[in-house]
């Protein structure tokens, strides 16, 4: 660690520096150390603080633009919620969708933002906002707020990865232009595992150390020629590699140590399964989890595909926050479900839902949030009509429920300054 | 002069006398430049003639000359390394007058070690074979550089690396719905690539061409998102380099761009229609009454025009109402209804195969369209977002029209856009950045070198191997990679390309490469099996088309009679079955869904051997599996390699054998063939994905940020284990080698084109005393784990 803080540039000394303080010293420290020093430059970003509420988040990503009129964001009776009905649930006053049965015996834990409003009406954009409060532009890549979390906290679990996305997706603007240890670890099939995790049968562990110390040194001399944050990547992910390996929770990635009954309950699909492996990995000190569901984005025939889509989130969301419940580890473990957009309220002619940014829903349960709770409302789910929540506002409230500092003002690498949330407000009403 | 010298020399025997010339100060430089435009037009050079003769001709008429020439080619080589083509020094120039003006120091040239790998691996995709490299470095031709590069421009690395290039910027995906075209697409791009057609001729045949994919592959571009709306704003993102894709439900927020510049657009390429698989006069959506033609826009318009537009549209008017006159049903309400009810399930093969353009089909406004000059549900005519507008002329369809309009030299984005690309691609950096995110703000970091960039590409009339030919053979490309990071958003002056990690299909196929050496010859855009079934399809769409609507009441009939009497059958049976009470509901439900399967099979072949005839119909259920053709195949041993093995004794054979499945067993991939001859995408998972292979979502989603479960692959999959098998050509060559020194420069040559440094040496020197046997073992293994093993220097 140390020969890695030599090389840094004076920025990410610093940086680590205030990770250690924060690790040492505790919230308060580098809390106003941090934004005395940026007082001026960051007047607009949020100045709240609490004492976290949430240790952990696990956030459910529904890729591609999940309709918010057919799952959280009913309107009961309007002609916008096309096939779908509006159903009871275990909190008064909460409805949700009718193909979300189970997950409506859960909404009692859960505060549902039905006034979520982006500016970002294409996938790549509105995904990239969504993770990272900012859009994308200009050169700089955001971190995401796994690897905030790891920033200004520490790892729950230092021989594993501080965040994990299981995804299938090619990419994700994961730990943004934090160093490589920030990066979170992306897993395409929950099922497989962590894939290369044990060593070769015919290696010894002294033949394996032989040869990782042999690598570093035959590679001192291009690491030494090209001391560039891509080429340190490497040797840092190659360290992590070898610690994960070690670990002793390496077990967390191993569904088969479930019993059958537990697995089937999340269903045999990848989301079901990868919000098993969040809840296992959470159990072993990971803090930030995410589980990707695709195939939202239907242009077409929303009612013929919808249904399928559903109740793969019904069956896994429901186990999630059950099990969750069942382990005690719901008060400290928000979960998160998400998209980048919602759809349109109309049915268009191929009888699909096309992008909707303007109004869309998210849900949040657990983590010290109210149970049964609405905030924000909008007319038929096609205007916001009170208490509008954009996206950096969504980031603050997770945040803020993490005991995150809001203000604290980190640099790229290009010396350019960003916050946890950009100016998002966190929505501090939604507390119990 | 002119006249002179170019009869009697041709080829790159030229450029060395220039360079003589130039060194000897006879003629001026801005004279030899002149010179060269002049034979950049002589037929040596004609950009579409790449890949049969890269070998430089050099054709002497009297010994006098020869002469000149060998004096030439000395006196060049104590000079080197100079541009040996006019148009690189050109750009080396522009370079050097920013680096003076910035005071930035120039990098040091790379050594040729250095280079040959870049050189093998930034145009093949892979890195050299050891002879490969060792041809290059003992070569003394001064030449030899050029002459490399030429020679790997020419051979189908290229056409891979290439491939996978584009693959990730249209997001090519051949494991969704439509399996067929999407591979056929592949191969098409592939045969483009290959045949260096020009670029933008390229775009001109995706844009426009329509049919089956049986006629082109090119149609798999607009089957890629079945044409909907938003496949406009992809088009244009990729090769006008703009983002549009907000103004489609509104108002760009960041950009000029309107909502109704948007639908003014995509009117010019709505009218390919993905679902025209129809029997004619059956399809409901053609007899459906077509939206009126919009009136043209005259507004602005000079007279000329308004003349040209109104013809246009006269045409198309008359033209409407041919279509329609044509594709009026001539079978009854009832017959037609049987005919489609027979035809669904026999059909369902052509669907995602076909496309055809459609003049009336146009964008109707939103029906939220909330601006002022226009109303919701609005038709509006088809209308440029920049530069001169795309106005049809004689024939041509307003498709065509767009078409000739974005890739014409005077569209003042199309050649900027793509000639960027191949800069960022040789570079590692565009000159513009991000390159599909131009606005009118946006200025090039050397704004006369990016004009003479789009200028170069027009000249080279868009032949991007001659484009790159003259990038590869600038003096600053052959520099050394900058040793202190350039940071994303920083300015960079191109004092060298990049340090940059290599891609996904980069690490794979150099992993090939070790394991077989050169796989390029894996590269083929010929799947006979595809052809074969693309060819069926087209026989039942022909068969279906000429025989119409009319010719297959009879059949039809027959066959929805055999359904009906099936259904009847069913039923008996299902009552039977209840009665019997004896099996369970679910037992009942399976056994009557099996026999409703194979009675619906039955009848549907039964109904194509009425269509097609016997052997046709078995041909085309059999159906196309690209599984053992030429994805996955069986592991297919070399000549060496059997040789390789029969020496072994029978227990290490098996092992060798085991070990070479291996990856097949984890992936499913056959590490011994090109990437771009996998699945494209690969599944996530695999090895191509780890490493950031694009999952062809978004466009250019390639990632080559760092990962735990990369370095996992390389420290504990069974790379290491493959490479050190005695199938494995790497371990074969080292096997070769006596002493241990030997066997270790060896592995430092095919991993690194060079031999150990001496600081290195004596690092190895320690292992060989310390390991013995195994470190030849642990070395491969240290150095594929090792940072530089990933990287273009």
């Amino acid at each position: 660690m140390n020969s890695l803080l030599a090389k840094a540039d004076p920025f990410s000394r610093r940086d680590f520096a205030f990770s250690v303080a924060k690790t040492c010293l505790g919230v308060s420290v580098l809390g106003a150390a941090g934004s005395r020093l940026q007082a001026v430059a960051f007047e607009d970003s949020s100045k709240a603080k609490q004492v976290a509420t949430a240790r952990n988040v696990i956030y459910l990503y529904m890729s591609g633009g999940m309709t918010h009129l057919d799952t959280f964001g009913v309107s009961p009776g309007a002609p916008t919620m096309g096939e779908t009905s509006a159903i009871a649930t275990s909190a008064d006053g909460v409805q949700v969708g009718s193909m979300l049965p189970n997950v409506a015996k859960t909404m009692h834990h859960a505060t549902v933002i039905n006034s979520m409003t982006s500016t970002q009406g294409a996938h790549a954009q509105g995904n990239y906002f969504m993770h990272t409060s900012y859009t994308p532009r200009g050169a700089t890549r955001h971190p995401t707020m796994g690897a905030w979390l790891q920033k200004f906290q520490s790892k729950g679990n230092e021989t594993l990865p501080g965040s994990i996305v299981i995804s299938s997706e090619s990419r994700h603007p994961g730990g943004g232009f934090f160093e490589a240890d920030f990066q979170p670890l992306v897993i395409n099939d929950p099922t497989a595992g962590l894939a290369n995790s044990h060593r070769l049968a015919s290696l010894s562990e002294a033949d394996l150390d032989y040869r990782m110390r042999l690598s570093a040194r035959l590679d001192g001399a291009f690491r030494q020629t090209y001391q560039h944050a891509t080429v340190r990547a490497y040797s840092e992910v190659y360290n992590q590699a070898v610690r994960v390996m070690k670990s002793e929770d390496l077990v967390a990635f191993n569904l088969e140590e479930e019993p059958a009954e537990v697995r089937a309950a999340y269903g045999s699909d990848k989301f079901g399964q990868g919000c098993l492996l969040a809840r296992r990995l959470i159990e072993h000190g990971v803090r930030h989890v995410e589980v990707n569901l695709g195939g939202w984005d239907m242009h077409q025939d929303i009612y013929s595909r919808l249904p399928e889509k559903a109740a793969v989130l019904d069956t896994a969301l429901a186990a999630l926050i059950h099990d969750l419940e069942r382990r005690g580890l719901l008060n400290d473990t928000l979960v998160v479900l998400s998209s980048e957009f919602g759809r349109t309220p109309d049915i268009n002619q191929n009888g699909g839902r096309d992008h909707y940014p303007k109004a869309f829903t998210s849900v949040l349960w657990g983590g010290g949030v109210k149970g049964g709770y609405v905030h924000g409302k909008t007319d038929k789910g096609i205007e916001v009509t009170e208490d509008a929540v954009n996206v950096p506002d969504l980031n603050a409230t997770i945040a803020y429920a993490l005991g995150l500092p809001l203000d604290t003002v980190l640099y790229s690498p290009t010396k350019r300054p960003f916050t946890i949330a950009d100016k998002g407000r966190p929505l501090t009403q939604l507390f119990a | 002069m002119d006249g002179t010298v170019t009869k009697v020399v041709l080829g790159q025997g030229l450029k060395t006398s220039v360079g003589f010339l130039q060194m000897a100060g006879h003629i001026r430089l801005e004279m030899a430049e002149r010179f060269f435009r002049n034979i950049d037009r002589c037929p040596t050079f004609q950009p579409h003639e790449w890949g049969c003769n890269p070998a430089p001709r050099v054709n002497t008429h009297s010994s006098a000359m020869k002469h000149v020439l060998l004096l030439a080619l000395v006196a060049w080589a104590s000079l080197s390394p100079a541009a040996v083509l006019p148009e690189s020094t050109k750009i080396d120039e522009l370079l050097t007058r920013q680096w003076e003006k910035q005071g930035v120091k120039v990098n040091p040239p790379a050594s040729e070690e250095t280079l040959v790998r870049r050189l093998y691996l930034d145009i093949a995709g892979r890195v050299p074979t050891v002879e490969e490299a060792e041809a290059f470095l003992s070569s003394r031709d001064p030449q030899k550089r050029s002459k490399l590069i030429d020679q790997l421009l020419a051979g189908d690395g290229f056409t891979s690396h290439m491939f996978n290039y584009w693959a990730d910027v249209l997001r090519l995906t051949d494991n969704v719905k439509g399996r067929v075209t999407a591979q056929a697409y592949e191969e098409w791009l592939k045969g483009k690539v290959k045949a260096n057609t020009p670029f933008d001729q390229m775009v001109r045949e995706l844009l426009t061409t329509e049919g089956g994919a049986w006629d082109s592959g090119a149609i798999g571009f607009y089957m890629r998102d079945e044409n909907q709306l938003d496949h406009l704003a992809y088009t244009v993102q990729v090769f006008l380099g703009t983002q549009i894709v907000c103004a489609q439900c509104h108002n760009h927020p960041f950009d000029k761009w309107t909502q109704r510049d948007y639908y003014q657009m995509a009117a010019y390429t709505y009218g390919m229609d993905t679902r025209a698989y129809n029997v004619p006069g059956l399809n409901k959506r053609a007899d459906a009454k077509s939206s009126p033609l919009p009136r043209p826009d005259l507004t602005g318009k000079t007279e000329e025009e308004k003349r040209q537009i109104i013809k246009q549209y006269k045409r198309q008017v008359a033209a409407t109402k041919k279509n329609e006159s044509e594709s009026r049903p001539q079978v009854s309400r009832e017959d037609a209804k049987q005919v489609r009810e027979a035809m669904q399930d026999v059909m369902r093969p052509l669907r995602y195969t076909n496309i055809n353009w459609n003049d009336n089909r146009m964008p109707k406004l939103p029906h939220d369209y909330a601006y002022d000059d226009a109303k919701p549900g609005d038709v509006l005519p088809a209308r440029a977002m920049f530069g001169h507008d795309a106005i049809p002329v004689g024939n041509e369809t307003r498709l065509e029209a767009f078409a000739r309009w974005m890739t014409s030299p005077e569209n003042p984005r199309f050649t900027t856009v793509v000639a960027n690309r191949m800069w960022k691609r040789v570079f590692g950096m565009g000159l513009i950045e991000p390159v599909d995110e131009i606005m009118d703000s946006t200025v090039a970091s050397n704004p006369e070198l990016m004009d003479y960039l789009a200028q170069l590409m027009i000249e080279k009339k868009y032949s991007l191997k001659s484009f790159l030919r003259v990038l590869y053979n600038t003096e600053s490309y052959q520099r050394e990679a900058p040793r202190t990071e350039v940071l994303a958003g920083e300015p960079y002056h191109f004092t060298g390309p990049l340090l940059r990690r290599m891609s996904a299909e980069q690490v794979w196929d150099t992993m090939a490469t070790l394991i077989s050496g050169n796989t390029d010859s894996t590269v083929d855009e010929e799947n006979v099996r595809l052809a074969r079934y693309l060819d069926d399809l087209k026989f039942l769409m022909t068969t279906i088309r000429d025989t119409g609507a009319e010719g297959l009441i009879e059949v039809a009939k027959k066959a929805n009679a055999t359904n009906e009497a099936n259904l009847a059958a069913l039923e008996a049976k299902r009552k039977a079955l209840m009665e019997s009470g004896k099996d369970s509901d679910v037992e009942t439900a399976k056994a009557l869904a099996r026999e409703a399967n194979a009675l619906r099979r039955e009848r549907q072949r039964d109904l194509l051997v009425d269509i097609l005839g016997e052997e046709r119909a078995g041909d085309l259920r059999n159906g196309y599996n690209d599984k053992g053709a030429k994805k996955g195949g069986p592991v297919v041993l070399t000549e060496e390699m059997k040789e390789k093995l029969a020496e072994l004794p029978r227990k290490d054979r098996k092992e060798a054998m085991q070990k070479m499945t291996a990856v097949r067993g984890l992936n499913g991939l056959d590490p011994r063939i090109r990437a771009s001859e996998q699945p494209s995408p690969a599944k996530p998972g695999t090895f191509l994905r780890t490493f950031g292979q694009s999952d062809r979502e978004e466009i250019e989603n390639a990632s080559r940020d760092a990962s735990v479960p990369q370095a996992l692959a390389l420290l504990n999959g069974p790379a290491v284990e493959i490479l050190t098998s005695p199938g494995s050509l790497l371990q074969q060559k080292v096997s070769a080698e006596k002493s241990p020194t030997a066997q270790i420069e060896r592995v430092y040559q095919a991993f690194f084109s060079r031999a150990p440094s001496k600081a290195e040496q004596d690092v190895l020197n320690e292992v060989i005393r310390e390991r013995g046997d195994r470190a030849v073992e642990d070395i491969v293994h240290a150095l594929l784990t090792s940072s530089q093993f990933l990287f273009i220097q």
